[in-house]
């Protein structure tokens, strides 16, 4: 804003320094305004980016659910017959038992069926109904028993593990489903850090608490975080929206499920699955809230009331002359 | 050997496991449900019953309950895909 200029007035005079006095506090006031407004356009601007994560985790998730009912029902119609399959397989085995050639052919079927068995059992992990039961965890334990499941992957790729559990924190969450979230996401990064073979690969896990927006229409709440990062090759931007999608995979093997189950199992328990932002390489949160002691919001409901809260709070110190 | 009931609405598991345990020497009766599966027991007892759990109708759980009406004394083993 331009600095305060008035006409010459035959009206009673303002000495020389009181007209300086106020020009010098129209500034600092205009100033301060301005401070004021550029505070709140970035909380605006932070309020919004909230509130479009959070829709847009809620998109997802809607559309996930849907897709997994309808995976559920073709997995079922699939697995019955795969059952009588590798039944009538076994008879046909002991027909063949003097016939090596034979048993060959047998044994690739058989070995197709597995297969076969294996995807629908994800999809079927990935679909089936996702109410949990939550208790009170060691996030330790958890972790431990997602590197243990991983253990062959982690020796061969030679990942250097570092685990950092803040103290005195405990999980509300239903230890199967997270113990297998927690799995596919070391697996994903153990895959990852295979790719690169020029630097030490290190995955770190650190769990901590955090103020997190669930939803689009209540403010922060606490939760348990678990921050899994490795510095692998990273995730390409233009593929972050579609590696949440069931059955999308860069990988010549894998039925691209895994961290859509991740995305189930996260969301059953009212939590958040996001990317951070890592470099080099990928960062996955996966949060969960916590039953105990939960801290009050931060925040308001809607953006306009969030706006409306940060401007009746807003206290402008006062310039000084 | 024994002689065992087998209960599943779809043919091809049915008869799947029948040929299974039939060649193993085990004398086998198939039903196509818990209805059908009833008649064939009060006709003859089986040593046991595989059933499966998910069946149109009658499933595989209440199948239990009125075999057990009858006779609590047969073992009853369920197949699911789940």
């Amino acid at each position: 804003m331009s600095p305060f200029s008035i006409e010459q007035d035959p009206r009673p005079s303002i000495s020389q320094s009181d007209f300086g006095e106020l020009v010098r506090s129209f500034n600092e006031i205009t100033s301060q305004l301005e401070r004021t407004h550029d505070t709140l356009r970035a909380e605006v601007a932070e309020l919004k980016h909230e509130l479009a994560e959070a829709n847009e985790r809620l998109r997802r998730s809607r559309s996930l659910a849907a897709l997994g009912e309808m995976a559920a029902g073709i997995a079922h119609e699939i697995r019955n017959p795969l059952g009588a399959m590798a039944l009538n397989l076994g008879v046909l085995r002991e027909d063949l038992e003097s016939m090596p050639d034979s048993l060959v052919l047998c044994d690739r079927l058989a070995g197709s069926v597995q297969g076969l068995d294996a995807i629908v059992g994800d999809v079927l992990s990935f679909a089936r109904d996702t109410r949990v039961s939550t208790r009170c965890c060691e996030p330790l334990e958890l972790i431990n028993a997602a590197l243990e499941a991983n253990a062959p992957l982690v020796d061969r790729v030679g990942v250097r593990v570092e685990v950092d559990v803040r103290p005195g924190l405990s999980a509300d969450v239903d230890p199967g489903p997270v113990t297998q979230a927690l799995t596919n996401v070391v697996r994903n990064a153990c895959e990852a850090l295979e790719t690169v073979p020029d630097r030490a690969p290190v995955l770190s896990i650190v769990v901590d608490r955090g103020l997190v927006r669930t939803t689009t229409d209540a403010g922060r709440v606490e939760h348990l975080r678990f921050l899994i990062r490795d510095n692998g090759p990273g995730i390409p931007d233009e593929l972050k929206e579609r590696i949440f999608n069931p059955f999308f995979t860069t990988r010549e093997t894998g039925t691209g499920l895994g961290l859509a189950i991740v995305h189930r199992i996260v969301d059953a328990h009212g939590g958040t699955l996001t990317i951070e932002d890592a470099t080099p390489g990928t960062a996955i949160c996966l949060s969960f809230p916590t039953a105990a002691d939960p801290v009050p919001s931060e925040h308001e409901a809607s953006l306009a009331e969030a706006v409306r809260d940060r401007i009746q709070n807003h206290e402008p110190r006062r310039s000084t002359p | 050997m024994s002689r065992i009931l087998v209960v599943d609405d779809k043919e091809m598991m049915r008869d799947s496991v029948a040929t299974l345990l039939g060649r193993r020497g085990h004398g086998v009766v198939a039903a196509s449900g818990g209805e059908q599966a009833l008649e064939k027991l009060g006709a003859r007892r089986p040593d046991v019953v595989v059933t499966d759990l998910q069946m149109p109708g009658m499933n595989g759980l209440e199948l239990l309950a009125a075999i057990q009406e009858v006779d609590d004394g047969i073992p009853v083993i369920f197949m699911t895909a789940y």
